[in-house]
């Protein structure tokens, strides 16, 4: 502190190089801070059962061996009893392994995100770029909906879930968030950023109103589509109450639902309900990373004009 | 190459905003017809019509032989060159200019024929694989240009194309279409709001104000025989000079003297018509160019003021005088070394030419009906 108090006495070139390091200090404090659980976790799921609790992280380099730190939580056929991830999960059904409830996740977030970016980008497009009756009043309902929370649906949700007949179907998971009211106004924000001589100029050029959509305003929203991709993808991999309610086959659920069940299952074998987290993990951190310039991209366009 | 025909075209936007009313025109095979007029007057209104890219309210648009009120602009067979250009930023110039003959369903080999022949026109060759971003104002101007041209279509419409531009470039690109419209030989039809590109480069002006037609001419005669005040003061840089007042009888001469008495110009013969004449002793407003007056000695009757601003613009010199009577700011142009200086009191008339000179026949003097604004003479 008296150091700090006697900067004035330093060059600038000096003082310069002080706050650099203090910043650095302080940025790699925050990230101790917020990587110290994803590490936990990383360094829980290699350790063999017997020492998860033992040693906060890996243990030390001197303990290092096949009984410390192993793939046991992953695989391990050695025993009779089902105590891995990979190991099949006998059920009604018959046995049911992991990577399925992995594909479940995928195939839903994957597709849930297409079929929502497809209805939001266009209902977004439409709201920016066209002129019609009833749009202001279509916009302010939208709005109005946006308050209502999510939750207090999902009774008459399920009611009519029920109604048609799609309980334990993937129909009840992708159609009723098929379109976002929140993703249209974010792709309505992007498209009013599109100058219409760029749309004047392709109708003259020969293309039809979808493919202006398609081939000049999409591209030039991308910093948007890869912003919504990553949130919708989040919102849908972690999603459990909906596919909680309406899957009942064991081989149809998604990977939060049976890591819910892991927790009662694999009460004794943290590791392995650990293990299936750590793989949940790896998707939307794959696809973050992919879309991370995006992403950013996305969420500070309009902040500075030009 | 086609014929463009616009009939009777009006624009009226909700709420009874008359953009446009009761257009005529007729564009010829390979004319190029500038619309010219301040802001808000509707040609680019007008150019859009003809595009498709604006609903017509009344009226015909004929492009060729065919009635286009309402075939989608894809299919009326016409490149536009916007303002801003309106290259695709994800493109590359090579796809910009593509794009319409990919739509289209051209031949690739055919594709690629367009683009090269249309940059080595433009200058284009080195600068294909880059994106607009990595352009200049000029570079971009000329994809645009290029992207129509690859098109070959019946009309080309261009809308302020070169507002962007700084003073420079824009003198440089106005030869550059120029020249390309006598390579092309096609129609064009160019939007400006700049009287000096609309002068130097239209075959024929269109000069338009509040949605009307004020008149169709070429340069010349738009500039020596203004059919109303409006176009005798938009045409002409620096602008016409406007006096009120009136026509007066002295033997066989007639004058044009100002309410005040202050002001008594001699009208030339060959500004006197049989029509003025019938003038005589009413309100009316003469109009006189900048280059159309004199300074004189101070004891002839004419304008007298005081110099108050002297703009130098190296070939001649720009005299802002202010009337004593009206207290009116005349501009009168006079050669560079006119010695004159800021205060000084002048006398400006209007030059009488005798028979024999060659610019006899000149009309200097302007005249214009009070109510109307039509020209008399």
């Amino acid at each position: 502190m008296v150091g700090l108090g006697l900067s004035y006495l330093l060059l600038p070139k000096q003082r310069q190089r002080i706050t650099t390091i203090q910043r650095y200090v302080v940025l790699l404090l925050v990230a101790i801070l917020i990587l110290s659980p994803f590490l936990w976790l990383v360094s829980a799921v290699f350790k063999d059962t017997d020492v998860l609790m033992q040693y906060a992280f890996l243990p030390p380099l001197s303990e290092w061996s096949s009984e410390t730190l192993n793939l046991k939580n992953f695989y391990n056929p050695e025993t009779e009893e089902l105590d891995s991830l990979f190991e099949a999960e006998k059920t009604i059904e018959g046995e049911v392994h992991f990577w399925r409830y992995l594909a479940n996740s995928l195939f839903l977030a994957s597709t849930s995100t297409i079929v929502t970016l497809f209805f939001s980008s266009l209902g977004g497009y439409a709201l920016a770029k066209y002129e019609f009756h009833g749009k202001y009043a279509i916009i302010s309902f939208m709005l109005g909906t946006m308050m209502i929370p999510g939750l207090l649906l999902l009774a008459p949700l399920y009611n009519l879930i029920y109604k048609i007949g799609w309980m334990d179907s993937y129909w009840a998971l992708l159609v009723p968030g098929a379109s976002s009211a929140f993703g249209m106004f974010l792709f309505r924000q992007a498209c009013l950023s599109v100058p219409n001589s760029l749309m004047e100029a392709a109708r003259i050029d020969g293309c039809s109103e979808f493919s202006i959509y398609l081939n000049i305003v999409m591209p030039l929203v991308r910093p948007m589509t890869g912003a919504f991709c990553l949130v919708s993808f989040l919102g849908n991999w972690n999603s459990f109450v909906y596919p909680n309610i309406y899957i009942q086959t064991q081989s149809k659920l998604t990977l939060p639902v049976i890591l819910n069940q892991f927790v009662d299952v694999y009460s004794q074998q943290y590791g392995i309900f650990l293990a299936g987290t750590l793989i949940a993990i790896i998707p939307p951190a794959i696809l973050f990373f992919a879309l991370q310039r995006e992403f950013i991209s996305g969420l500070t366009s309009g902040a500075i004009k030009g | 190459m086609a014929k463009v025909q616009l009939e009777g075209v009006g624009k009226v936007y909700p709420g009874d905003v008359e953009a446009v009313i009761d257009f005529n025109l007729e564009v010829e095979d390979g004319e190029f017809v500038v619309l010219v007029g301040p802001s808000g007057c509707g040609k680019s209104t007008t150019l859009r019509m003809i595009a498709g890219l604006e609903e017509i309210t009344t009226g015909t648009i004929i492009i060729g032989d065919r009635e286009v009120n309402i075939v989608p602009p894809k299919d009326r067979d016409i490149a536009m060159v916007f303002q801003n250009y309106a290259l695709y930023p994800h493109m590359n110039v090579y796809d910009n200019m593509a794009f319409g003959l990919k739509l289209r369903k051209f031949p690739k080999l055919e594709i690629e024929q367009r683009i090269q022949e249309t940059a080595k026109m433009l200058d284009l060759q080195d600068l294909l694989r880059r994106k607009p971003r990595q352009l200049s104002g000029g570079q971009r101007q000329r994809v645009a240009v290029g992207r129509a041209i690859v098109r070959q279509p019946a009309a080309f419409l261009f809308d302020e194309p070169l507002s962007n531009l700084d003073a420079k470039l824009r003198v440089q690109m106005r030869f550059e279409i120029k020249r390309l419209h006598g390579q092309l030989k096609s129609t064009m039809l160019y939007v400006t709001h700049d009287q000096i590109e609309a002068m130097t480069m239209g075959d024929r002006i269109v000069v338009m104000n509040d949605g009307l037609i004020q008149q169709v001419s070429d340069p010349i005669t738009l500039y020596d025989r203004p059919q109303n005040k409006f176009v005798a003061g938009f045409i002409g840089m620096p602008p016409m000079n406007f006096l009120s007042g009136q026509i007066q009888s002295h033997g066989n001469e007639l004058s044009f003297a100002t309410e005040e008495g202050r002001v008594s110009l001699t009208i030339p013969t060959a500004s006197i018509s049989e029509q003025l004449s019938r003038y005589q002793n009413q309100n009316l407003t003469l109009g006189v160019r900048p280059e159309d007056l004199q300074v004189t000695a101070t004891d002839s009757s004419g304008i007298i003021g005081q110099i108050d601003v002297i703009e130098p613009t190296g070939a001649e010199v720009l005299l802002y005088v202010t009337d004593t009577g009206s207290q009116e700011t005349i501009v009168c142009r006079v050669d560079s070394h006119q010695k004159c200086q800021v205060g000084d009191t002048v006398t400006l008339t209007v030059p009488l030419s005798k028979p024999d000179q060659v610019d006899a026949g000149k009309l200097r003097m302007h005249f214009f009906d009070d109510q109307t604004g039509l020209r008399i003479n």
